[in-house]
């Protein structure tokens, strides 16, 4: 069964493209374009993996995570930020958020679905 | 900050060389200053680092100066400019934006075989206040754009796999897409035909040797407005700049 994954960012292209190269590799990706459309699609999609942009208008990714890490019902997730480029000092907040890690943007297309691998430690995973 | 910038071009700019600084208003309550020197320039990775290490700073002059030594070459020239831009280290420093400047961001897609050319592209169109979208990958590129087209394409010609020529005719061949603009980005030498027959699909040719990211930059912004330089983000990428 495909391993569910949520791509949180407001940049509606880059969502797109980050969620047809997960849907090659096999993944059902889900997008939200924001922290209220991400909530409300956690009521009924249950993800493995989201990936984060931090700079979200409205609640932040910062602030999504933190919500979805003291959340029992999501506190499991895998939650990997999606950092701006170099930006050191998100990267070191996104860990203290609750996030298991960080990418940082732009994403390496070439690598994002060996590094997603990774990080769900789906060892069965083509 | 001005001053940092000229003492380096100075310095690292031989006797006779030019150093040039241009100061354009961008609009009522920005301006542009661009210092451009003729000297060793900037390996293109250290240019990534560069602006990368810039856009962190603040307050401190000091930090600055330092980043700037880091990113010369060294005075024994033991580092060969393997990617010198044009051969000039041409900076840009985005001018101050104020807080709440409306704009919708422009998608920029970004499509180059290299993936530190589209990190310096990523940082810079930010800065514009414009949302790249990058990568390597021309048929993700391409199924990204049917499915939503962005408002601006760069375009390298010269990827592994696929033609830039093939894959602009495809990009044109999506519905609507005729007016969104084309700027080609190429270290390519074009020939007249083929010059002439990118210029039916395209709607700018920008040569990467002939002015480096910043004509490149100058080209996009002539095309989608500027942003407000991430006014909506809470980051700290766009408050550093503001004063």
């Amino acid at each position: 069964m495909a391993i569910p994954i949520l791509i949180v960012d407001d940049n509606a292209l880059n969502a797109k493209l980050t969620k047809l190269l997960l849907r090659q590799h096999g993944y059902e990706v889900q997008t939200a374009a924001d922290a209220e459309q991400a909530l409300e699609l956690l009521k009924t999609f249950v993800p493995r993996l989201i990936l984060m942009d931090l700079q979200l208008p409205g609640m932040d990714g910062f602030e999504l995570t933190r919500r979805l890490k003291n959340d029992p019902g999501t506190c499991d997730i895998v939650v990997v930020a999606l950092t701006a480029y170099a930006m050191k000092g998100d990267e070191r907040r996104a860990l203290e958020s609750g996030c298991d890690g960080y990418i940082a943007k732009p994403i390496d297309t070439r690598t994002l679905p060996q590094r997603v691998s990774h990080y769900l430690g789906a060892r069965s995973h083509p | 900050v001005l001053s940092n910038y000229l003492s380096n071009a100075v310095k690292f700019t031989a006797d006779g060389g030019q150093v040039s600084v241009r100061i354009r208003p961008e609009r009522d309550d920005a301006f542009r200053v661009e210092v451009e020197d003729n000297g060793v320039g900037i390996r293109e990775e250290d240019l990534v680092r560069l602006f990368v290490e810039f856009q962190q700073l603040d307050a401190g002059s000091a930090k600055r100066i330092k980043v700037r030594d880091s990113a010369s070459p060294s005075p024994g020239g033991s580092v060969a400019p393997r990617a010198a831009v044009a051969g000039a280290a041409h900076l840009r420093q985005p001018a101050a934006v104020a807080p709440g400047s409306t704009g919708a961001a422009a998608d920029i897609l970004v499509l180059d075989d290299d993936p530190a050319v589209l990190k310096l592209l990523e940082v810079m169109l930010r800065k514009h206040g414009l949302r790249p979208t990058c990568t390597t990958d021309p048929a993700l590129a391409l199924a990204a754009a049917q499915a939503r087209l962005p408002d601006l394409l760069i375009l390298d010609l010269l990827m592994p796999g696929v033609s830039g020529t093939a894959f602009l005719e495809r990009f044109r061949a999506i519905p609507q897409s005729g007016p969104v603009p084309v700027i080609i980005w190429t270290v390519k030498d074009l020939s007249p035909p083929e010059r002439a027959h990118l210029l039916t699909l395209a709607q700018a040719i920008v040569l990467k040797r002939e002015g480096g990211i910043a004509a490149l930059v100058d080209r996009v912004l002539a095309y989608v407005p500027q942003g407000a330089a991430g006014s909506n983000r809470s980051d700290g990428d766009s408050d550093s700049h503001r004063r």
